[in-house]
């Protein structure tokens, strides 16, 4: 069986296939075409395909809901919502983000709906679900109207109160669906059951403007595959790590908002487990961007609260993937205080690093490495670009070494430091927040730059271990055929286990996994479901919840009390067992095993067309010194081989770094094991 | 000795500087006279008003000193910046522990706390601001404490609480809570948190009286006491501090909070010394000072020298009826110094307007760090090169017994607006109209009609800010005192307060005309369930209006309403005592009548006869202005309006189908 995973990013689109009968996989590259995305996606399958045959299976990692929400290129979405209540996507939270605090002249993003498109109709729930005041059908219908003539081409519905009781909300979507026949439709109570309106109401307006895009996208794609004839089974990956059908994807397209970054964490999870490894720090280091994720106990690290672009604030289950402005092309800056920055601000692709030679003339990350010996001028992507050393030395002179009175080795050390500071700055951020020590953790470094930096990033935070997988730089589109079938569902049962028991827990969490296993059933899965049930917990009064996992044998207060007070305690370095305990929603996670060969990873082995080993000067990060340093193409690596530092492994497109103090092995998956 | 009564050490105040009017440290050096004490830069003249600010020769270097700022020489900046970076994750993790494991809305939706690191001496490190206002206190907050234990008497994992507010903290319901930390048996550094509490005893729920006269009608006053003893706590104390709140299980919840975020801090510190060594670290947390002070000053160096004015009149103190309070600023930029002189203000209100010098500090920190760079961290480096005077036993600087409750919450925003009304003349560009500054906070509470338990509600929500050169003011955002802090969502307040909100929508008209509009604020109404509801107000600009800039014109008043079988009364016209529209306390609401909150909009830019005709139409159709203010205010024609508004308007369509 033939399995493809596609990764459509903003410069490349990268295609990974594995096939199960042989384990051999080959990887294909190729530009992505931002006007219309399915045209590199379907190229991309079909130059593939020249060389070995059509897919079995297709696995999508897509940025369409991203980008349209970025751009707000969507539908025009009409919002009904509870009467009196139609500002609330606009009021929002009345704040603003933390990094504007001090910004008198931050600007407001505009609301997703324009306020003469959100109509209030006269309906009522109370607190506890019933209904004080019914839905005023008319007025429903003249909103319809309305809508018309406003050219509405998707509608959301939420009202106060349906994540309790969806009577209201389904009886309007009913009439809707009347009156504009085919307009697509977002209703609050099935996309997110869940209280706070502010929250409830943006998720499920910006599951609406994708949803008409979506569609269209994936019914481009199923067609471009069907001629060119590479019609088997598309799925979608979602940013909960799991995949979906194609169809599935186009009824909740806000679900697949993180799909490319999730499924990098899915690589980094399968690379660790691997090399052995239940805790990693999953690192994507690209162009412009730092991505990190954490591994513990091999499960991924989740959240549920994410901004899918400025303003839009979305609620949906997903991996908790952190960003910041931090790649080859950030820009090295020195500010007012003599203080060495770099970063956020990109030189991108064009005109790109000073040594790209396209008129760049301010230094980056890349310029630094290339002054420092550690990128070569002429293996840069596999010798497709060639780099001018002069360029970057003249960048880094003018800009970092000349004002900080600094020679030109200094600088360049200087300005990967600083990058390095804050990747570990953002690691740090995130591990603390899960109360987990990081010295115990492997670090996955991923991504074209991400192994320029794993080795300083891993002393800087203590860590003895970093993982450089086969393929870095196309980790996502690794990790797409990696993944299982997986839906998550959540309700919303408040109470206390003191008081309320765990009769009615037992009950919901049964009739989850039934109606997940169904779901299942329903996109044609025939194996084995692996249920997971888990309990959004926290002392009564307390306003925020974690997810306890609990055991469908072992369901009692007591037990569930005792897993949540220790992991209070964990976390929070107090617990208050004398407190009640509360459950706020429950979660099933029903995951279906694709069926792919006993290996998981692309394996890397030792090439006959390897480049013979070399050398070159290079600063070295531990010593700081210039040192002859072995240059070893990573196709001359076999399982077993070992290196030690400092030397330099180039491919394709990434250069390890593996400084003095250090040794890199190959293990039998091609990984190369970095080792202090 | 048994029997003898130790009044003395009850200290409800504390030394401060006769000039500058900063309360002075432990140890600190200072001049005595028969005129009272004075800090060593006053008493050097260093700030004599009118005149350059001196650099003086201070061991506490408290603002200001001779010392070197620039780069030692063996300062790795990579170094430095990781360790900032470390820092920036210890507070953020502090805060989140704080957010996760807060028993009220307060903490987990307001952010209503601020989190520091300290070193020995008392300077700041690092901080974190959920609400900027606290940030001018944390200093004083950490000195209240400690000043009354000294390094001396306190052990690792003891830590320190109080909320006196004439000895550190900024209102009563804030709470200021201290662990010092050790290496090798010395002081190494603290870890404080100010954080506000919902409610912390007094004669309203909520501990926000509108109208209390004196400290004691707004809650209990605990002083510096050890709350845990190596990491125990003292139950005695702990018995005596929630028996005299309103909701004692949920405070106990939020106290633990503040304690696991200290805890937190400290074993992240004791990791950063592990990692370099307690000399080094020492080193880079001052030389990262030094970085932040030479970032401010080369800020300042920016804005022209010279001396801006402005004042800025308070409504009423919530007690004398129609008086208003002067608030007076006289900024002198001279070169990369600034003194932030607010001498001219008046002198203490009778009503709880008034500030404590840590909160008069936040406000005019508030504004200046909104027009500098906000990368520049907000360790002590960033408030060395502001001089603040603040006349001692002033409104800006009380002394006990004054009230002060609404002090932090309403005056700081008032601060902040003119100093920055100060700063807008040397700073067209970096400033925007007045702003509807205000929280237009509610405090409450009663018994639940059925579970008969008792509950309190605080609440505040966003506002209109003032027009700028280029764009309209910011709609429905919260005001200077708290930009982190959320509003409360419907469905949360109804599941826990016995009321419905029946309205909550952008207020139209009310942001001040002009060529670029003040912001909308937002109107919110509760329908009470209850008869036994009471509520207390602390807002502002509901007597005198955020004013317009250039021609503009200005925001709407802040309004709050009951609505009766009668209509809309003030809380005056229902119930006797209360003498002002906008702050009182105890006002009783029927079952069935409603609270209406309406809040302000920000001052407008420039004269409406100059808006784009394309931005009025614009906001016609969204129903940001009326039609009428659209066709008188802006010339837009009124064929055009009508049209507008039939096609656009949903209430429009509505009654023209006779739905409504």
């Amino acid at each position: 069986m033939r399995v493809v995973g596609i990764d459509v990013g903003g410069t490349f689109t990268d295609l990974v296939e594995i096939d199960d009968s042989t384990g051999q996989h080959r990887y294909h590259k190729l530009p992505s075409t931002p006007d219309d995305p399915a045209r590199a996606f379907l190229s991309g399958v079909d130059e593939l395909a020249a060389g070995g045959g059509a897919p079995d299976r297709t696995i999508h990692g897509s940025t369409v809901a991203t980008n349209t929400l970025i751009q707000r290129s969507g539908a025009t979405v009409g919002l009904l919502t509870t009467r009196g209540h139609r500002d609330v996507l606009e009021i929002a939270r009345g704040v603003k983000p933390y990094e504007a605090i001090f910004q008198l002249l931050w600007n407001k993003p505009e609301p997703l709906v324009p306020r003469h498109l959100r109509l209030d109709v006269t309906e009522r729930l109370d607190a506890t679900g019933s209904v004080v005041t019914p839905l005023a059908e008319a007025e429903v219908e003249l909103a319809c109207d309305f809508f018309e003539d406003h050219g509405v081409d998707a509608v959301a519905i939420c009202f106060l109160f349906a994540y309790l009781n969806d009577e209201h909300e389904q009886r309007a979507a009913a009439l809707v669906a009347e009156r504009l026949p085919g307009v697509p439709l977002s209703i609050s109570s099935e996309i997110l059951p869940q209280w706070r309106e502010y929250e409830r109401t943006s998720t499920t307006v910006a599951d609406a403007h994708v949803k008409p895009v979506m569609a269209r996208y994936l019914e481009r794609l199923d067609d471009g595959l069907t001629e060119q004839g590479h019609a088997r089974e598309l799925l979608i990956m979602k940013s909960n790590g799991g995949v979906t059908s194609a169809s599935s994807a186009s009824r909740t397209p806000i679900e697949t908002y993180l799909s490319g970054p999730a499924a990098g964490v899915v690589a980094g999870r399968a690379v660790a487990a691997a090399a052995g490894w239940s805790n990693a720090i999953v690192t994507d280091m690209g162009g412009t961007s730092f991505d990190v994720s954490l591994v513990s106990e091999g499960g991924v690290a989740r959240c549920t609260e994410g901004e899918a672009a400025e303003g839009i604030p979305v609620t949906v289950s997903m991996l908790d993937v952190r960003a910041i402005g931090a790649g080859g092309g950030s820009i090295a800056w020195i500010d007012e205080g003599g203080g060495l920055r770099v970063g956020p601000q990109s030189a991108a692709a064009d005109p790109g690093p000073a040594c790209y030679g396209r008129g760049g003339d301010l230094p980056t990350v890349t310029d630094a490495n290339l002054v420092l010996g550690r990128l070569a001028a002429g293996a840069f992507l596999g010798g497709r670009l060639e780099l001018d050393r002069s360029l970057a030395e003249a960048a880094i002179r003018d800009h970092v070494a000349g004002p900080l009175g600094l020679d030109i080795d200094a600088a360049a050390q200087g300005v990967l430091d600083v990058t390095v500071a804050n990747a570990v700055t953002e690691i740090r951020t995130l591990t603390s927040e899960q109360g987990i020590d990081h010295r115990t953790y492997a670090l996955i470094a991923g991504g074209g730059a991400g192994p320029l930096h794993g080795a300083p990033i891993a002393r800087e935070l203590g860590i003895g271990t970093v993982i450089v997988p086969p393929l870095p730089g196309i980790l996502s589109a690794t990790g797409l055929v990696l993944c299982d079938l997986r839906f998550d569902s959540v309700r919303s049962l408040p109470g206390t286990l003191e008081r309320d028991g765990v009769e009615r827990i037992a009950e919901y969490l049964d009739q989850m996994a039934t109606a997940g296993v169904e779901r299942l059933r329903a996109e044609g899965f025939s194996g084995e479901p692996i249920v997971a049930l888990s309990l959004d917990m926290r002392y009564r009064g307390q306003n925020w919840e974690f997810e306890v996992a609990v055991d469908r044998d072992r369901l009692d207060p007591q037990t569930i009390a005792a897993s949540f007070d220790r992991e209070h305690e964990r976390l929070y370095r107090f617990q208050m067992p004398e407190h009640e305990h509360e459950v706020i929603n429950l979660r099933v996670t029903v995951t279906g095993p694709l069926e792919r060969g006993s290996d998981h990873l692309p394996r890397r082995e030792r090439s006959a067309s390897a480049r013979p080993a070399g050398e070159r000067q290079t600063l070295d990060d531990t010593t700081r010194e210039r040192v002859a340093t072995a240059v070893v193409d990573r196709d001359a690596l076999g399982s077993g081989d070992v290196l030690a530092g400092p030397a330099i492994v180039e491919e394709l497109d990434t250069t390890v770094v593996v400084p003095s103090g250090w040794s890199a092995t190959a293990d039998a998956y091609g990984n190369l094991i970095l080792e202090r | 000795m048994p029997g003898s009564c130790p009044v003395r050490e009850v200290a409800l105040t504390h030394p401060q500087c006769e000039y500058c009017g900063r309360m002075l440290f432990p140890g600190e050096p200072v001049v005595e006279s028969a005129e009272g004490s004075f800090c060593s830069e006053s008493a050097k003249g260093a700030r004599a008003r009118g005149a350059p600010p001196e650099q003086v020769d201070c061991p506490f270097n408290v603002w200001s000193g001779e010392r070197s700022i620039e780069p030692e020489a063996e300062t790795d900046p990579a170094t430095l910046a990781v360790i900032d970076g470390a820092l920036q994750s210890i507070c953020a993790e502090m805060a989140h522990t704080m957010v996760r494991t807060a028993h009220s809305p307060v903490f987990f939706e307001g952010n209503d706390f601020t989190v520091g690191l300290f070193d020995a001496s008392f300077e700041r490190i690092a901080q974190r601001e959920g609400l900027p206002a606290q940030m001018g206190a944390m200093q004083f907050g950490l000195l209240g404490a400690l000043r009354q234990f000294g390094w001396d008497g306190v052990e690792p994992g003891d830590v320190i609480l109080y909320n006196n507010s004439y000895t550190g903290t900024p209102h009563l319901p804030e709470f200021c809570m201290v662990r010092p930390v050790f290496v090798d048996g010395e002081p190494f550094c603290a870890c404080v948190n100010i954080a506000h509490h919902t409610d912390v005893g007094g004669k309203a729920a909520g501990s926000m009286p509108g109208d209390s006269t004196d400290i004691h009608q707004e809650g209990v006053i605990i002083p510096p006491v050890k709350a845990f003893v190596r990491d125990e706590p003292d139950e005695q104390i702990w018995r005596i501090i929630l028996s005299n709140v309103r909701g004692p299980q949920a405070a106990r919840g939020d106290f633990m909070a503040m304690y696991g975020s200290l805890a937190t801090a400290e074993e992240r510190m004791l990791e950063l010394v592990e990692r370099y060594g307690k000399d080094e670290l020492r080193g880079y947390l001052s030389e990262l000072q030094n970085y932040s002070e030479r970032r401010m000053r080369s800020a300042i160096r920016e804005i022209p020298n010279g001396t801006y004015s402005a004042e800025l009149l308070a409504d009423d103190d919530g007690v004398v009826p129609d008086h208003p309070y002067k608030l007076a600023i006289d900024v002198t930029v001279h070169d990369e110094d600034l003194v932030f002189d607010f001498w001219r203000s008046d002198d203490m209100a009778k009503g709880p307007i008034n500030c404590p010098f840590g909160v008069t500090l936040s406000g005019a920190a508030n504004a200046i760090f909104n027009i500098v760079d906000h990368t520049i961290p907000h360790n002590q480096g960033i408030f060395r090169p502001i001089h603040m005077m603040v006349r001692p036993r002033s409104l800006l600087n009380c002394v006990y017994p004054a009230p002060l409750c609404a002090g932090n919450t309403e005056i700081h925003n008032l601060l902040a607006e003119v100093t920055e009304a100060a700063l807008a003349q040397a700073l067209p560009e970096r400033t925007v109209a007045p702003t509807g500054a205000t929280t237009t906070l509610i405090t409450g509470g009663g018994a639940h009609p059925e579970t008969q338990e008792f509950f309190t509600f605080i609440m505040w929500e966003p506002t209109g800010w003032g027009g700028h050169r280029q764009r309209d003011g910011l709609d429905a955002i919260m005001t200077w005192v708290g930009p982190l802090a959320k509003n409360f969502p419907s469905e949360v307040l109804e599941t826990q307060v016995p009321w419905r909100v029946v309205r909550h929508a952008l207020r139209s008209d009310s942001g001040g005309f002009g060529r670029h509009r003040g912001g909308v604020g937002i109107v919110r109404e509760y329908e009470t369930l209850s008869d036994q509801l009471t509520f207390n107000a602390t807002g502002h600009y509901g007597v005198f209006a955020p004013a317009g800039l250039a021609g503009g014109g200005e925001g709407a008043l802040a309004e709050y309403r009951i609505g009766t079988a009668d209509g809309e009364l003030l809380a005056a016209e229902r119930h006797a005592g209360v003498v002002s529209p906008i702050k009182f306390s105890n006002v009783p609401i029927g079952l069935g009548e409603r609270i209406i909150v309406r809040t302000p909009g920000g001052g407008g830019y420039g004269p409406p006869g100059e808006r784009d005709p394309e931005r009025v139409l614009a906001d016609l159709r969204d129903g940001y202005v009326s039609e009428q203010t659209a066709v008188e205010v802006y010339g837009l024609d009124p064929d055009l309006a009508r049209e507008t508004v039939e096609k656009y308007s949903w209430e429009d369509r509505l009654a023209r189908a006779g739905l409504r």
